[in-house]
């Protein structure tokens, strides 16, 4: 594992982060580095070692180096002296520029890194030729997942030559920590101003769309007539202040855990922004490892993309893979609610009382775009109880395919003996749509809305007819708990945590678990996911899943990367995790996926709630 | 891959246009800086079985390869494409020859000594002709080729041009990919020189991968390391040649030629510091986007102020009008040594 002392990481959302690079100033990522700083010995915190292709001696190379390090200081990142490439040069070539591992340099140093090369030791890397990559969306991704997986995850990421305002936000989304404004000066100097939403060409605007410090008091006219080099001064400075606003936005995003949904809008403006959104989330094994359980924010979900997020492919994986429906012979499907959980709704609350006594003959499972199916027992589980989306009534294609396809695969695994659809209009057509396919009988129980009395009437006869004979389930309730402890710690978890014998006390949604009036789990609402005791992450720890182990030390509040010596790869941010070491046996919440603590030589990697000393 | 192996790849995908062995490449007329004057040149490119290093990959800029012949010509065809290219010397009196091959003159597989023996005596035997220049590959100068040479030509100026592109071999073999050595180079400047002959070396302004700041110090720096033994320098613009490697970038967005302004700059400085050097440069293809250019509205003037420049070696007629784009260049400068691999495109 390799140290990196220069960079700490604070917050992730997804593969964004909010980290620090110690240097002799402090500076807060993902950054907008001016590009010229890069030459600025004196002042800056981060300088470029120059270009091997200029007519470079190897004998005082070096010496030019360390007399540089001397003057500035180990806390000044040094980007070593590169001889770079396009990417498409030959590989052969660009590896004979590599320099050798461990730099006898000291202190802070970056290089510059060829997707694909291997990786000498670095606080930053510098990924070459990113500037080529505008407008190849393939390419980039292809670089930069090539890069991630090379280097340590803790290690800072340098795209040069490629931020605008338009894309800052996208490269932060990918896991960019610093960028730099090469191209906001350079459009300035081709007479272009940027937006966040795109760039314009001076002759063709009518008004400057801006209202910063720069264009203020601005009238577009005047601009346009100055001589050139003022005027390139002036759309200059706007042009790195959209960027670094920008910036600034998108860390704002990153620190309140809502980047996506941002970029889900704000990658319109570019069509190979677009493509970026839409081929990430095709790399789901990297964008699914970083995307946390749960997010302290609704999730919005607005537009095509919101279908293939990380986090709603995984609720519909995990509901696939980890779920097992309680034991029911009737299946009852319902369509969602804009209110969540979905039980507290208006909506629900009618067929809740419709179902009445036979209630507890059935399943229900919740038909909804974007998760596909929520089964009843998983509606409070991130984001099942925390998304928003648009309602108009009207389902596209791909919502449709979706949905269906999330339905199809439930039924082909799991089997009932009646399947009752009391749904309507789009959620009528997908039930045909699966009933059709499968072979398998639907009863539809609604006729003029699924709130009417006349359907309600309808689903309480059909039920009244079917029950009589069905199996009852046993505790709805322990079936809830089970549940989720399966969606969140893998299946037959739920059976481990809570025993036949396991007590539920406490009402919806606030239930705790007993075993024999020692607290086993409580339900966290607001989530929907399970928080351990001590005595609840015992009865897991057969599993051997969701831990994390340190070395021979108590640990107070939370624990440190170095201190963990190996983690579960399964561990995704905010994961309810055991901690155990020969001292100690915790439980807490983890800050950082599991590779991530394998990997991170610095930050903190998981939360403590519980400490209990063992001998 | 290699970069010999990549620029053999595209080498392979293109046709040898088929034409007649007995024609030569091409032939014009020019006029040219000699001895503080002006006097008219007849430029032929022979047609020959082509540059040896050119065919099993070579330079990464050079398109010349494919201007060789789908045959060996024979020696009569190459008598009879000096002929014609000798007819358009009609209307001139008294002038130099310059012979390019899309190789070497020098290398005796693509012309025989026997055949350069008889070429340069019928040039020797025109009087109107003062000076012969031919371009070839370093290692082809040796003592005994300069001896034939000297001996054909008589009381004729003899002048060998190398394409040395730069003094530094890092750029050589990792760029530019020409498989010899500055140290080759020197070497031929002293063989030349012994037999009383002339040196003119060719630079290469803005090969791969270098920023253009990067290529005008490498510029810079090679006419200081070569202009106490050189008789003149000629600085090559890049310009992105059909079939050749520099175009594999170039449309890949990965290659720009060199900016007009970087070149009037070299020009400047290089004669400043070498007041007695004869510096020139062809700006071929100035102002299209394969070629060396500025913005649009400069691009042409820029290109005949070079032009000018070359025939009268006049420091003063650098003195271009303002233009908004210098701007843009002067950033251009500052940054390009900053985007780790990417230039900074238009």
């Amino acid at each position: 594992m390799t140290m990196t002392r220069y960079f700490e990481i604070l917050q992730r959302d997804g593969a964004a982060r909010i980290g620090k690079l110690l240097l002799k100033n402090v500076i807060s990522t993902p950054y907008v580095l001016n590009t010229m700083d890069l030459h600025d010995i004196d002042n800056s915190s981060i300088l470029d070692g120059g270009s091997l292709w200029s007519s470079v001696d190897p004998e005082t190379d070096p010496k030019r180096l360390q007399q540089l390090r001397e003057r500035c200081g180990e806390n000044v990142l040094i980007i070593l002296p590169h001889r770079s490439y396009p990417p498409d040069a030959p590989d052969d070539e660009v590896q004979k520029a590599l320099p050798e591992d461990d730099h006898p340099l000291g202190g802070a140093i970056g290089i510059t890194l060829r997707p694909g090369q291997p990786v000498a030791k670095s606080d930053m890397y510098v990924m070459e030729g990113a500037g080529c990559f505008e407008n190849k969306a393939r390419d980039m991704i292809r670089g930069m997942l090539a890069m991630k997986e090379a280097i340590p995850a803790d290690t800072a990421v340098y795209v040069p030559d490629l931020a605008l305002p338009e894309n800052a936000a996208m490269l932060a989304y990918l896991g960019v920590d610093v960028v730099d404004t090469t191209r906001a000066i350079v459009s300035a100097y081709k007479d272009i101003y940027l937006t966040s939403a795109g760039s314009h060409y001076l002759d063709s605007m009518t008004e400057l769309p801006c209202r910063c410090r720069h264009c203020a008091d601005l009238d577009i006219n005047e601009l346009r007539s100055m001589e050139k080099k003022k005027r390139a001064q002036i759309i200059e400075r706007h042009n790195v202040d959209a960027l670094e606003a920008e910036m600034a936005l998108a860390r704002e995003r990153i620190r309140n855990g809502t980047l996506r949904e941002y970029v889900e809008g704000s990658c319109r403006n570019r069509p190979w922004l677009t493509a970026m959104l839409r081929l990430l989330d095709m790399e789901y094994t990297y964008m699914e490892e970083q995307a946390p359980i749960v997010r302290p924010r609704d999730m919005i979900a607005t537009t095509g993309e919101s279908l293939t997020r990380p986090e709603v492919v995984r609720f519909a994986k995990r509901v696939h893979e980890r779920y097992s429906p309680p034991e029911a012979d009737i299946l009852v499907l319902l369509p969602c609610s804009a209110k969540k959980p979905y039980s507290i709704s208006n909506s629900h609350y009618r067929f809740i009382n419709a179902m009445g006594k036979y209630r507890k003959y059935v399943h229900e499972v919740i038909i909804t775009s974007p998760l596909g199916i929520v089964p009843r027992e998983l509606e409070l589980t991130y984001p099942a109880a925390n998304y928003d989306t648009t309602v108009t009534g009207y389902w596209d294609a791909e919502e449709r395919k979706w949905v269906q396809g999330c339905l199809e695969q439930y039924l082909t695994k799991h089997s009932y003996s009646h399947i009752i659809a009391h749904v309507d209009g789009a959620y009528r057509e997908i039930c045909e749509a699966v009933s059709e396919k499968l072979g398998i009988e639907f009863t539809y129980t609604c006729q003029d809305g699924v709130t009417s009395p006349t359907s309600l009437g309808t689903l309480k006869r059909t039920l009244s007819d079917l029950t009589s004979g069905a199996r009852k389930r046993h505790d709805p309730r322990q079936d809830l708990m089970r549940s989720i402890a399966d969606y969140q710690f893998g299946s037959g978890a739920g059976k481990l945590i809570i025993p036949d014998g396991a007590t539920i006390k406490a009402p919806f949604p606030k239930h705790q678990v007993f075993l024999n009036k020692e607290q086993i789990a409580t339900l966290v609402p607001q989530y929907g996911i399970i928080a351990l005791t001590v005595a609840g992450a015992r009865r897991l720890l057969p599993e051997e899943e969701y831990i994390v182990t340190i070395d021979d030390f108590v640990p107070k509040g939370s624990i440190l990367a170095p201190g963990i010596t190996g983690a579960d790869p399964q561990i995704r941010i905010n994961d309810e995790v055991i901690v155990i070491g020969k001292r100690a046996l915790c439980i807490g919440r983890a800050l950082m996926s599991g590779r991530e603590m394998q990997e991170s030589s610095r930050g903190i990697a998981v939360d403590l709630r519980h400490v209990k000393k063992i001998h | 891959m290699t970069l010999n192996d990549a620029v053999l790849r595209i080498r392979n995908r293109q046709r040898i246009k088929l034409s007649r062995n007995n024609v030569p490449a091409a032939v014009w007329t020019s006029v040219d800086h000699y001895n503080g004057e002006q006097v008219d040149t007849l430029t032929m490119i022979f047609k020959t079985s082509g540059c040896w290093w050119g065919k099993l990959g070579g330079c990464t800029m050079c398109g010349f390869v494919y201007d060789r012949a789908s045959t060996p010509p024979s020696a009569e065809d190459l008598e009879e494409q000096m002929t014609r290219a000798l007819e358009r010397s009609e209307k001139l009196d008294h002038f130099m020859v310059k012979i390019f091959t899309s190789g070497s003159f020098l290398d005796e597989n693509e012309i025989t000594p026997d055949l350069r023996t008889s070429l340069l005596q019928r040039l020797a035997r025109d009087e109107r002709i003062f000076k012969v220049i031919v371009e070839t590959r370093s290692e082809f100068v040796t003592p005994e080729a300069m001896e034939q040479c000297r001996n054909a030509l008589g009381s004729t100026s003899f002048e060998i041009a190398i394409g040395l592109e730069t003094s530094s071999d890092l750029i050589r073999k990792r760029s530019i990919n020409k498989g010899t050595s500055f140290q080759k180079y020197i070497d031929a400047v002293r063989i030349t020189h012994d037999s009383g002959s002339t040196m003119k070396a060719y630079l290469l302004l803005k090969p791969l991968f270098l920023s253009e700041k990067e290529a005008m110090d490498d510029i810079l720096g090679t006419i200081d390391d070569i202009a106490g033994s050189v008789d003149t320098v000629s600085i090559n613009l890049c310009n992105v040649q059909k079939g050749t490697y520099v175009e594999h970038l170039w449309e890949r967005k990965q290659y720009r030629p060199p900016w007009l302004w970087t070149i009037v700059e070299i020009l400047k400085e290089a004669k400043n510091r070498h007041p007695e050097l004869v510096i020139t440069s062809d700006p071929v293809g100035a102002g299209s986007l394969r070629g060396p250019h500025n913005c649009r509205e400069c691009s042409r003037d820029v290109a005949d102020v070079i032009r000018h420049f070359s025939l009268t070696q006049d420091p003063a007629s650098l003195n271009i009008p303002y233009c908004e784009c210098i701007e843009l260049w002067k950033k251009v400068l500052e940054l390009d040594d900053l985007t780790y691999g990417c230039p900074i495109m238009d």
